[in-house]
């Protein structure tokens, strides 16, 4: 039977990582390792549990074929889709939207190709259908993220918070602004104050870039060419947008006809064909308590934003510190985040000649593990090859990593490609894709990477 | 301890408030600790011949159980004690059907207990039957304080130490009764709570509760109400949380079932309008699949979304009419009818359903209550209705100089909303809480309800609460006027809210405002029921008129319009 679909998914995946340190060369965000699987495996895998038909994805040219090598190996059920930006422009979330906007018409579902987490979409979904949202979001508040020390120089970066306002009893967001936006000051529009008696601000949320939107504000992005980035700009805008209504009636009211073809705005396409009005209007339900206005203060764009429950799991890999983390956790959250256990730790292609390998590992195909090693907590990725006498713990070793003889490396990150000479010993590392570590090389929270120099040392 | 059963006559009295005490403990105990009381003594045996130390005592409460017949046949007084007795022979003859299965060995521990029984009513012969009679009439009479007894008790009898030795035994007992028989504890509780027998049960509860960690689903089972165990449904959010995302129910369908569980659509007319409004989108995407008559095909596609919206919220009355009128012309297309044409003949036919049925019959109501309304009246309304909103709005808009009295009860926000509505369009309104209606009637002049659906009794179903005011008006002689679309007929039949209602939810009577309400953890209270029901049923002694978009009818007339619709839409 021919389906009608409600959401249609698209999950972005053609970030590049501006908040991952710079190692040199091109490392695709959504293709890190997390675990046995690429970062981009988990999004997928979340909307997999809710049995989506078609899934888009949104990637970069030039990561398109890695990226389908990645996912063919992976178990996944669902269809999907590869979408391919230019790699050459640097566009922003809107743009990609922008780019798939002719296959979409439904409304839809955006996922962040970074997200790895354990809650149930429904319930962000619900929230959306209960009160007929426009925009809804996700946001987890999980406290702050746990601090481990990194491998890499060390860095004073700080996070990007958000200034979240959120109205308790109904989830309804109303007020969202970057907090680099404020110097010293917070100014929240007295109308905000007016209308909910009960407003929680937030600042250390973790936004899942999660949007749940109708499709008439897909037509609006399009339409209006001022917007570049989902989170930065649309959704600010149309959270603010939720309080000037009355204005806009006014003035569109006062306004002549000539103007209203180049004007369109926001709320032109806000547009209900049914009786919905009718029906919020008749039924006994509302939102607030006080004052005598109508369910959602007879607001035609609502936003809400979800916040779940505080022991949900969740992760955006897009820092360094939260891509090591993510590796240092997923293990011991693997049936939460996916439902099943994890049999095949070790790939069967692959030649794992040690005993001296724990529990917490996973080893990619065709990658050869030797005698007499002893590998902790560590993930490799594939045809990695760890010869004889290495001592790997808290590691996380991508493709093609070759470590040579009596090697020690502790908490390193090793990328692409990259090989590390014998008898090294590097602890707190980051090894560049493709970069030879010379023999006999002792460092300490360095980066060892194919910039400008051969190496370069920092902090 | 039995011997402590036989201290000299000049502790008499004494002696008797404890018996009695026992008495009634014993009841409890016989109920709950039967079973137990079996499977120890079966364990016992099957252990070896010799009775250890629980048997002992288990066999001992029997006793005591018995040691107080004799005299509850000779006064033949108090029904506890007749009862107590019931329950003492009942445990005996179990333990022998019990003790049959066992074989030989249980034959001696019965022989034995008769032995026993037999020293027991020797030794009661002694006492005096007055004194016991006494204590006995006390306790039925001031069975709240048998705990004060039992402390005063504890002071002049009984050492503490031997009180708790009888506690533990019990509890063991309640533990071993938990394992083995968990089916014959629906029995025992079946039979009469007295009064005198309650006090003592909560006690056990509590303990029960301390000691053993019960599975939750036990829980839940144990707080929902007996009366109304029917009308539990598992509606709690979980069929939502699995609703597949582009399943074959379309998105109108789905986000519909969200908002009518999460309470979002409420309201007969609102959740009439939703429904077709939800039906009109499914029947405007509908793809025809291959090969089908779109009549079917549609129908079995209406099935299955129906289905799934009645798990979120039983359909109402006006649900129940818009469904059967939709199939009623679902049914009637042509068998090879375009698939344009179908779908443009339905989409007429629900636009047009909700035009005369709700909006143009809402007006003609209107006109009709309005007519009935007179300068300086006092217009009394319950609860939240969209049509009793448009009316008085309406009458207010005519020119009319009224006041409005808002009824609300504290469970239900509807009221506060209707006051709002009615505030906001400019009408003098006064509200006062249900508790106040008996004092503020005297000053009302009419009442004017709305209903959530007529039966074709005429009785009236309608948010709880409204026959109470009902009642109220029908004290002070006021009139009682039913507004009411006749889409809301329905021919089915009660006379009370027992047999069809709804279970609102529970957190709903807390006090959420306030952290520090005793209610706060109900849940963890296992003799602690709250119930939210959502209907109640109005007789129809108590309206005076029902007013329809027909004309304004007397109540019984509900059979006619019934059928005159039958006639007009084939509903």
């Amino acid at each position: 039977m021919h389906k009608i679909l409600e959401f249609q998914v698209v999950v972005l995946a053609a970030g590049k990582g501006s908040r991952m340190p710079d190692v040199g060369g091109s490392v695709s965000k959504c293709l890190l390792p997390v675990g046995p699987y690429p970062v981009l495996w988990y999004p997928l895998k979340l909307t997999n549990n809710l049995i989506f038909s078609d899934v888009m994805i949104v990637v970069l040219d030039e990561d398109k074929s890695n990226i389908l090598n990645a996912l063919e190996k992976c178990p996944l059920k669902i269809k999907y889709e590869l979408i391919v930006i230019p790699s050459e422009e640097d566009w922003g979330t809107a743009n990609s939207l922008k780019h798939v906007s002719a296959r979409i018409n439904t409304d839809l579902l955006v996922i962040s190709g970074d997200l790895i987490t354990n809650i149930n979409l429904n319930d962000v979904l619900n929230l959306h259908r209960k009160h007929d949202a426009c925009v809804t979001t996700l946001f987890f508040n999980n406290g702050p993220e746990e601090w481990i020390e990194l491998p890499g120089p060390k860095t004073k970066s700080k996070p990007d918070r958000d200034l979240v306002c959120i109205d308790k009893e109904t989830e309804r967001l109303v007020f969202l602004a970057s907090a680099s936006d404020f110097e010293e000051n917070v100014t929240i529009p007295r109308l905000l104050v007016k209308k909910y008696d009960a407003l929680s601000i937030y600042s250390r949320l973790l936004d899942a870039h999660v949007y749940v939107m109708k499709h008439w504000i897909l037509d609006y992005i399009v339409d209006s060419e001022k917007f570049t980035s989902i989170k930065g700009e649309v959704v600010p805008y149309i959270v603010k947008k939720q309080l000037t209504k009355p204005n806009n009636l006014v003035e569109k009211k006062g306004t002549s006809e000539k103007n209203a073809e180049i004007n369109k705005g926001i709320f032109d396409y806000a547009i209900e064909t049914g009786y919905e009005r009718k029906i919020r209007e008749i039924s006994a339900y509302n939102d607030h308590k006080h004052g005598n206005k109508g369910v959602y203060f007879n607001d035609t764009l609502r936003c809400y934003a979800h916040i779940p429950s505080k022991n949900t799991f969740a992760i955006r890999v897009n820092t360094l510190s939260s891509f090591y983390l993510s590796n240092n956790k997923v293990l011991s959250k693997w049936q939460d985040l996916t439902g099943s256990s994890l049999f095949e730790r070790f790939h069967p292609n692959s030649e794992v000649k040690t005993k001296q390998i724990d529990d917490n590992c996973t080893v990619g195909e065709k990658t050869i593990i030797n005698e007499k090693t002893s590998v902790k907590n560590s993930f490799m990725g594939s045809n990695c090859n760890i010869e004889n006498k290495v001592r790997l713990t808290n590691g996380i070793l991508m493709n093609n990593v070759t470590i040579k003889e009596s090697c020690v490396l502790q908490d390193c990150v090793v990328y692409t490609g990259a090989t590390v000479g014998t008898n090294c010993s590097m602890q707190y590392c980051l090894i560049g894709p493709h970069h030879l570590v010379p023999e006999s090389t002792k460092s300490n929270h360095q980066l060892h990477a194919e910039t400008t120099d051969n190496m370069i040392t920092l902090g | 301890m039995s011997s402590n059963e036989i201290p000299p006559k000049s502790r008499d009295e004494i002696k008797a408030a404890r018996q009695a005490k026992k008495a009634a403990k014993l009841k409890v105990n016989n109920k709950t600790t039967e079973n137990p009381q079996l499977t120890k003594e079966i364990e016992n045996l099957n252990e070896n011949n010799i009775n250890s130390k629980p048997k002992v005592e288990s066999t001992d409460e029997v006793d005591k159980s018995v040691v107080i017949n004799p005299n509850a046949v000779d006064i033949s007084t108090s029904r506890e004690q007749i009862k107590a007795d019931r329950a003492a022979k009942k445990s005996a003859k179990q333990l022998k059907k019990k003790g049959a299965a066992d074989g030989e060995s249980n034959v001696q521990s019965s022989v034995k207990k008769e032995l026993k029984e037999d020293d027991s009513v020797k030794q009661n012969e002694d006492m005096t039957v007055k004194d016991v009679v006494e204590t006995l009439k006390n306790i039925v009479s001031v069975a709240k304080e048998v705990n004060e007894i039992t402390t005063k008790q504890e002071e002049t009898g009984k050492s503490k130490a031997e009180l708790r030795a009888e506690r533990r035994a019990k509890q063991e007992a309640q533990r071993a009764a938990k394992q083995a028989a968990e089916k014959k504890v629906v029995k025992p509780k079946l039979e009469a709570p007295t009064v005198n027998v309650d006090v003592p049960k909560k006690e056990e509860k509590v303990i029960k509760s301390k000691t053993l960690e019960k599975s939750k689903t036990k829980l839940q089972l144990a707080q929902r109400f007996n009366w109304f165990q029917h009308l539990y449904t598992e509606f709690d959010k979980n069929p939502l949380k699995k609703i597949p995302i582009n399943s074959n129910l379309h998105p109108a369908i789905v986000k519909l079932g969200v908002q009518l569980s999460s309470r979002v659509v409420k309201g007969s007319n609102a959740r009439c309008i939703a429904l077709l409004d939800a039906l009109n989108k499914m029947v405007r995407d509908y793809v025809l699949p291959a090969k089908t008559e779109f009549s079917r095909g549609l129908e079995s596609h209406l099935a299955s979304s129906l289905e799934f919206l009645w798990t979120t919220r039983e359909p109402c009355a006006s649900q129940i009419n818009a469904v059967k009128f939709f199939r009623h012309h679902l049914a009637q297309l042509p068998n090879n009818v375009d698939e344009f044409d179908a779908k443009k003949t339905l989409q007429e036919e629900i636009d047009r359903y909700i035009r005369e049925q709700i909006e143009m019959a809402g007006e003609a109501i209107s006109i009709a209550v309005r007519n009935k309304i007179s300068n300086g009246d006092t217009i009394l309304t319950y609860g939240c209705s969209s049509l009793i909103e448009q009316i008085l709005c309406e009458a207010w808009e005519a020119g009319l100089q009224f006041r409005t009295l808002v009824v609300g009860s504290r469970v239900s926000p509807d009221a506060a909303e209707m006051l709002r509505r009615l505030c906001a369009r400019g009408l003098p309104c006064t509200y006062v809480d249900f508790t106040a209606v008996n004092y503020v009637m005297k000053t009302v002049s009419k009442v004017v309800l709305g209903a959530g659906a007529l039966l074709a009794n005429g009785a009236v179903v309608s948010a709880a609460g409204t026959a109470g005011v009902a009642l109220a008006a029908r004290a002070r002689n006021r009139p009682v006027l039913v507004a009411c679309h006749t889409h809301k007929f329905i021919d089915s039949l009660y006379t009370d809210a027992f047999m069809h209602n709804q279970i609102g939810d529970p957190d709903d009577l807390l006090e959420k405002s306030d952290d520090n309400s005793p209610l706060k953890d109900w849940r963890s209270n296992l003799n602690l029921t709250p119930l939210n029901l959502t209907y109640d049923v109005t007789p129809p002694c108590l309206i005076t008129a029902v007013v329809t978009e027909l004309a304004i009818l007397p109540c019984t007339s509900a059979p006619v319009v019934l059928r005159f619709k039958l006639s007009e839409y084939g509903v």
